[in-house]
């Protein structure tokens, strides 16, 4: 008698569980599938991107999975993208449903004038909204402090300092802290940290991590500045400069393909300040007043699902936040690992405050 | 200067009102627009207010001071060099009986169509004091100890710019003028004892001098808004001019587009009093040298043909032919400047630029846009120019004076001007995204070289020549098409060339206005450039430079077949 009970109470309790998990799934599956027959009314979704060719290609896979959702991409620098869309507000003209970029100031500015809205709500398909399937967890990849505007999908972990081996051997120079030796001035070059980019980021780093007074010092180096990554990594590479600060993974791994600089490595080991995590150009948000939001749910979930971030990680050649998609050798982060991130919004100030030191110390 | 008609209330008065209303609302509304959104205060919504706040900050910075002292040295070296070399040459070249004359004059020409980053990475594999090329062999003479050139110098800078399209521009602009010229007045000198170089300082050149004095301008306004080479080469040394300072300010973060469009304007403050006197210096005197006695012939170099030859093939081959190495090379190379690296050759740049799923979009969006520029330009800049040289129209000045604004204005502040004028305008916003928008930037973008080089063709003839097409009868249509034309069919193809190449080339003020649907080729070449693809930019570089020499080829063929000589 009580063991026929305590089978009833089992199976009654695997049919509550069963029916749960089957609502949860009709509700998902409810709202996506409404979702997606407005978006195919809607027709077309329109997405502001990064510069490059193959930002652009990795898109053609929406285009393929969705060919009733016309997607109308288009590549811009931020700061272009910034002065289009401030002027098209100016107008009363809503023209762009996703902005995907990396980290840059609009997001500040365009939270803090109302020009954003939550992305958070748009994610409906399980895999996106999966807490393991993320870096670090799902909350972890939303950059701003509320958690639900710029959703951060790219982690790569990039190198603060590279340095050619063939002209300065480890016994030389095998720590940050030794950049600020004087036998080191003149011999670095950097990626100019006065504006929103690389150098500034590692500067940043330096700062909240080794403190202000180890950057002004790094600055007095006698630096020399480019804004143009491919001069920097020809300058490593050749051994113009042996030391570069905001190199680009992707120009020294071109040319290492090709046999030059093969010394090239990171500087500093598996030190916290040897290393950054970064965002790159991978973050998305949405548009205030999105013209196509049924549509720019579709991409975004497609974007951020298993399948978008697989294409993102081999076409873009940088490593997904996902961590059940294929990872880019050297780039992708380790688990476990608590890098630090420069391109959350409270980091912002650190940011403002490297810039503010570089511009000082560098005119 | 003489005018020959007087406006009235009749057809030819309305077209001279339309296209002041045009020219006018095209290019002053912009403008006006950039200049008062110069006094806007940025706050966190749009605009909080308006004040001196962005001009404080674009002069607040102390690098402002060196930058404009750079600038204004810069271009005085640029310009101090590369005009009596090209008057010389283009002397040269339109006068003389110098062989090959007209191939050498087309070599200038594909100078001027090369891109100038491509070709300054040339420059920089041969001259950079550590691994130049040039500066090896140079090292391993007995008695060189040191590198001797530093293109990351302030005359490396300028040699980049001479070679990359200075000269070269300026020998395109001056050589249809010299042609122009009577050559009694040439001979009368040369026959009075005066040599060659008293002849071109104390005739040739006082004769030319609207349009030397345009082209000197010319020159001054792009020294002013030169930016791609001084960003590379005049960086590492901490050189820099007004232009990389906008550029400066646009990437900050937030941008600083105010602070940035009131750099902006002060080029065109600047150059306001310049052109107020180039026009005083034209006003004063006639400049006809083709009027009903016009005598073309040539100057005989004698024993000199062969060796003058030689000379300008050796200078066109410095600024043509070993840039178009420099970029073909680059086109080839697994990465531009490594010799020595296992597999040096590659056709991969091609075949990722020609299979790129928009590159054909791209290729067709670049050739309505460049084909329809150089067609309307050539139109508009014609009707621009014959009124302010040829009528009494009332606002003839105003036409003249607008029509320089759009070379003092930065392309991407254009651009931001354009923005707002067919955003903020109801009936024009239908058209915004369009094709229409990109062909009236890059119309705009080209007024003040098309209209000027019209201009100077227009001065150089004589109004009797339809005065007395009106007194056989002839209306001044008729004239017009009969006699002004014919003569000026060369320039007139010269400035659709040039319009050509710089629509094509566009991509400050195109980056702005254009869509996926409407992105040209310069757009494409921008995506492989951020990506450090330097190699498949050259690509793009060498399809355009393609495209505007066939354009260039049958321009000259059909020059060659009219103007004065013929």
């Amino acid at each position: 008698m009580f063991r026929s009970s305590f089978h009833k109470m089992i199976l009654a309790a695997l049919l509550i569980l069963i029916g749960a998990a089957h609502g949860q799934c009709q509700e998902w599956k409810t709202k996506w599938d409404r979702v997606l027959a407005d978006a195919k009314k809607e027709g077309k979704v329109s997405v502001a991107g990064p510069p490059g060719t193959a930002y652009r290609d990795v898109m053609r896979g929406f285009e393929k999975k969705y060919p009733e959702i016309a997607l109308e991409f288009q590549s811009f620098t931020p700061s272009n993208f910034t002065a289009r869309f401030s002027k098209e507000r100016q107008a009363g003209q809503y023209l762009w449903d996703i902005y995907v970029t990396g980290p840059t100031g609009f997001d500040i500015s365009a939270k803090k004038a109302g020009e954003l809205d939550p992305i958070r709500p748009l994610f409906v398909l399980p895999e996106v909204l999966d807490e393991k399937a993320w870096f670090g967890g799902f909350d972890k990849a939303f950059l701003d402090s509320e958690k639900k505007y710029i959703f951060a999908f790219q982690a790569q972990i990039t190198p603060q300092v590279l340095i050619n081996r063939e002209f300065v051997s480890e016994k030389e120079l095998n720590s940050i802290k030794g950049l600020l030796d004087p036998k080191w001035k003149g011999k670095i070059a950097i990626n100019d940290p006065r504006v929103d980019g690389a150098g500034n980021g590692r500067i940043a780093l330096w700062a909240g991590q080794l403190g202000e007074e180890f950057v002004r010092n790094l600055l007095k180096q006698d630096l020399t500045l480019t804004r143009d990554d491919r001069q920097l990594a020809d300058w490593l590479a050749r051994g113009k400069f042996p030391i570069a600060i905001g190199v680009n993974d992707t120009d020294i791994a071109e040319l290492q393909k090709l046999g030059v600089g093969a010394k090239v490595e990171p500087l500093g080991g598996k030190l916290a300040e040897a290393w950054r995590l970064s965002t790159g150009w991978g973050a998305a948000r949405l548009v205030n007043k999105a013209p196509h939001v049924n549509a720019a749910t579709v991409y975004v979930n497609w974007l951020l699902s298993k399948e978008g971030q697989a294409a993102w990680a081999s076409t873009v050649s940088r490593p997904s936040r996902r961590v059940d998609v294929p990872r880019v050798a050297g780039m992708s982060p380790e688990a476990g690992v608590d890098y630090f991130d420069i391109d959350r919004e409270e980091r912002v100030p650190l940011r403002d405050k490297a810039q503010e030191i570089s511009k000082s110390v560098l005119r | 200067m003489s005018a020959v008609q007087s406006h009235s209330f009749s057809l030819q008065g309305f077209v001279y009102w339309l296209v002041l209303g045009i020219v006018l609302f095209a290019v002053l509304y912009p403008a006006g627009v950039i200049i008062f959104s110069s006094f806007e205060t940025p706050g966190e919504k749009l605009v909080s207010g308006f004040g001196l706040q962005a001009w404080k900050i674009a002069f607040a910075d102390p690098a402002i001071l060196s930058a404009i002292w750079n600038t204004l040295t810069i271009t005085l070296a640029r310009q101090a060099i590369a005009l009596p070399i090209a008057i010389l040459l283009a002397w040269v070249i339109a006068r003389t009986d110098v062989p090959g004359a007209t191939t050498l004059e087309f070599l200038f020409w594909l100078g001027y169509f090369l891109p100038p980053l491509p070709v300054t990475m040339g420059w920089i594999l041969l001259l950079d004091p550590d691994y130049g090329v040039l500066n090896r062999w140079l090292t391993q003479l007995p008695f060189v100890t040191k590198a001797p050139f530093n293109i990351y110098s302030f005359w490396g800078i300028v040699w980049a710019h001479l070679t990359t399209s200075t000269i070269a521009v300026e020998v395109m602009l001056l050589t249809p003028a010299f042609r122009n010229m009577d050559a009694t007045l040439e001979e009368a000198s040369l026959v009075s004892g005066a040599g060659v170089v008293r002849t071109i300082t104390r005739i040739v050149v006082p004769l030319l001098t609207p349009i030397v004095g345009v082209v000197l301008l010319l020159g001054i306004v792009h020294s002013l808004q030169a930016f791609e080479l001084e960003l590379v080469l005049g960086f590492p040394f901490r050189f820099y001019v007004f232009s990389t300072q906008i550029h400066w300010l646009l990437n900050q973060q937030p941008p600083q587009f105010a602070a940035a469009t009131a750099l902006g304007s002060t080029i065109l403050f600047l150059m306001v009093p310049l052109i107020a006197l180039q026009r005083r210096t034209v006003a004063r005197r006639s400049f006809a040298t083709v009027g009903g006695r016009y005598k073309g012939h040539k100057l005989s170099l004698g024993n000199w043909r062969w060796p003058v030859s030689v000379v300008l093939l050796a200078i066109a081959l410095l600024i043509t032919l070993i840039p178009l190495l420099f970029l073909t090379l680059a086109s080839f190379m697994a990465r531009f400047g490594y010799f020595s690296v296992a597999k040096p050759w590659t056709a991969v740049h091609w075949s990722r630029v020609i299979e790129d799923s928009v590159f054909l979009d791209s290729l067709k969006n670049t050739l309505v846009l460049a084909g329809a520029t150089a067609l309307v330009s050539v139109v508009l800049f014609t009707l621009i120019a014959y009124i302010v040289i040829r009528t009494n129209f009332a606002g003839r000045a105003a036409l003249d004076l607008v029509s320089w604004l759009p070379s003092t204005l930065p392309g991407i502040i254009l651009g931001l001007g354009l923005l707002s004028v067919f955003l903020g305008t109801p009936f024009l916003r239908p058209l915004y995204g369009s094709m229409f928008l990109l062909i009236v930037a890059t119309v705009i973008s080209s007024m003040t070289l098309g209209v000027q080089v019209i201009k100077g063709a227009l001065t150089q003839l004589a109004v009797e020549l339809e005065e007395a097409a009106r007194v056989a009868g002839g209306s001044s249509w008729n004239s017009f098409r009969d006699i002004v034309l014919p003569l000026i069919t060369p320039t007139l193809l010269l400035v659709g060339t040039l319009s050509f190449i710089a629509a094509a080339r566009n991509v400050s003020t195109v980056a702005l206005i254009s869509t996926s649907r409407t992105r040209p080729l310069s757009l494409l070449q921008l995506d492989f450039l951020v990506e450090s693809r330097y190699e498949s930019a050259a690509v793009i570089g060498i399809i355009v430079v393609a495209l505007t020499a066939g354009v260039a080829l049958v321009s000259r063929l059909l020059g060659l077949r009219t103007g004065i000589e013929r």
